[in-house]
């Protein structure tokens, strides 16, 4: 499509840009829901896990240290997209 | 419809589509209608200081910019979920496409000569109606299914059935039995498969631009057992023998053209008619039909939703131009309040 878009909030192209980035965002955060509810439902109708078997487990200090790293390392990853570059080059080369 | 599952990407991502847009429809544009219809109880009647007055008082209304943004997203969106979906599935829909021996019959014309109005595309459509080679079975199996029918768009309201509409439109021509129908317009087969429910014993030929969507109709047709010809022609040129039809019926096809075009295709349908034979169209109903907000959000498609003829299509006269045209008997309501909006109408024995 090459005839410019219009624009809908407040009149601010880059606010509609953001607008799609999150609906995209949202649309991906729902594919990745969704393949994963439909991997416990093959998972439980296999006989592999029962369908509790997620909400209930603990994980134990191994995979509870690689769980908080991964969680840690997101939201470093989004929060500090605000951050100098400098500072997110760094972060990064320390993960 | 085509038994084509696919992989569970391209699903979710279409699923996503019609939440989407059955939300911005169903939850956002209604709040967005409150807060106008409190703030402006006796609205203006004329569409141009409705759109001023619609604009101005939602300036600041999130709800209102957020469905607006949302529905054109969607409207984009679509083909870049739909057409890399049917491409992943392309060996299945080939083969289902190649129907062999058929009670339908399909006569493409390379060579014909397609209005300028079509050519430049609609519904923000890229390349236009047959920018991709499958461009017919990525709408007709994929958008309608996973996003139009559970979203709602346009004049079809979220949770509101397009196909139940088209059944009830098929049924309003004046008699309950016709020989030979021609459908202008005909598309992927959608309204047709209703004629032929509501008139079993007609010979139907449907006429239609978009060769992706004849091919598609083929084999749709075939599926739902019924016998038809498919023309690829302009519905203002059909190439179709005079006085050869007895019902000729059109649904969704005028807001597509421009008002010159429409006055072209009434003339040719009342050229098509025999004597006493008959006209049903179905469409959006005119702008005064609509309260203040809706004729807004109707109107709005022909900027934002590649509808550039709809505001054109929803104020001309109809019933003066069928006049115009030679039909008399003329009759136009709405079914289930005014969507879909019907026409009936006789072109007079000789």
């Amino acid at each position: 499509m090459t005839e410019k878009r219009p624009t809908y909030l407040s009149g601010d192209e880059r606010l509609d840009d953001l607008a799609r980035m999150v609906l995209e965002l949202t649309s991906e955060v729902w594919v990745l829901k969704d393949r994963t509810m439909v991997l416990e439902h093959l998972l439980a109708a296999k006989g592999t896990l029962a369908e509790a078997e997620i909400d209930q487990f603990q994980p134990a200090a191994e995979l509870a240290a690689v769980l908080r790293r991964e969680r840690e390392a997101l939201l470093a990853r989004v929060l500090g997209a605000l951050l100098p570059s400098d500072d997110r080059v760094k972060s990064a080369l320390s993960r | 419809m085509m038994d084509v599952a696919l992989g569970q990407r391209s699903r979710a991502a279409l699923q996503f589509l019609g939440s989407a847009q059955g939300y911005a429809g169903g939850t956002l544009q209604p709040a967005a209608a409150a807060v106008y219809e409190q703030a402006v109880p006796e609205p203006p009647l004329d569409l141009d200081s409705r759109r001023a007055s619609v604009e101005s008082v939602l300036a600041d209304c999130a709800e209102w910019q957020m469905d607006r943004l949302v529905t054109r997203w969607v409207a984009e969106e679509i083909y870049v979920r739909a057409l890399p979906a049917v491409e992943e599935i392309r060996p299945r829909v080939e083969k289902w496409l190649e129907v062999g021996e058929s009670p339908v019959s399909l006569e493409l014309n390379p060579d014909r000569e397609a209005p300028a109005y079509w050519e430049g595309g609609f519904h923000l459509t890229p390349g236009g109606w047959d920018g991709h080679d499958l461009m017919g079975t990525a709408i007709h199996e994929l958008v309608f299914a996973y996003v139009l029918t559970p979203g709602g768009v346009g004049a079809v309201r979220t949770g509101q059935n397009l196909n139940d509409q088209r059944a009830k439109a098929a049924r309003e021509a004046y008699r309950d039995e016709y020989r030979n129908i021609a459908e202008l317009g005909s598309s992927t087969g959608r309204f047709t498969v209703r004629l032929h429910q509501a008139y079993p014993q007609a010979r139907i030929t449907g006429v239609e631009l978009g060769a992706s969507a004849l091919r598609h109709g083929r084999a749709y047709l075939t599926e739902q057992g019924v016998p038809a010809r498919l023309v690829q022609a302009a519905a203002e040129d059909t190439g179709l023998p005079d006085a050869s039809f007895d019902l000729v019926a059109m649904y969704t096809l005028i807001h597509e053209v421009p008002v010159t075009a429409s006055a072209q295709i009434f003339a040719e349908a009342f050229r098509l008619l025999e004597p006493g034979g008959d006209l049903l169209i179905g469409e959006i109903a005119p702008t005064d039909q609509h309260s203040a907000f809706r004729a807004v959000v109707l109107d709005w498609e022909t900027e934002n939703r590649g509808e550039p003829y709809a505001r054109e299509a929803m104020s001309m006269d109809a019933v003066a131009m069928l006049r115009e045209a030679g039909f008399t008997e003329i009759e136009s309501y709405g079914l289930d309040g005014v969507h879909p909006w019907v026409t009936r109408a006789r072109k007079p024995q000789a």
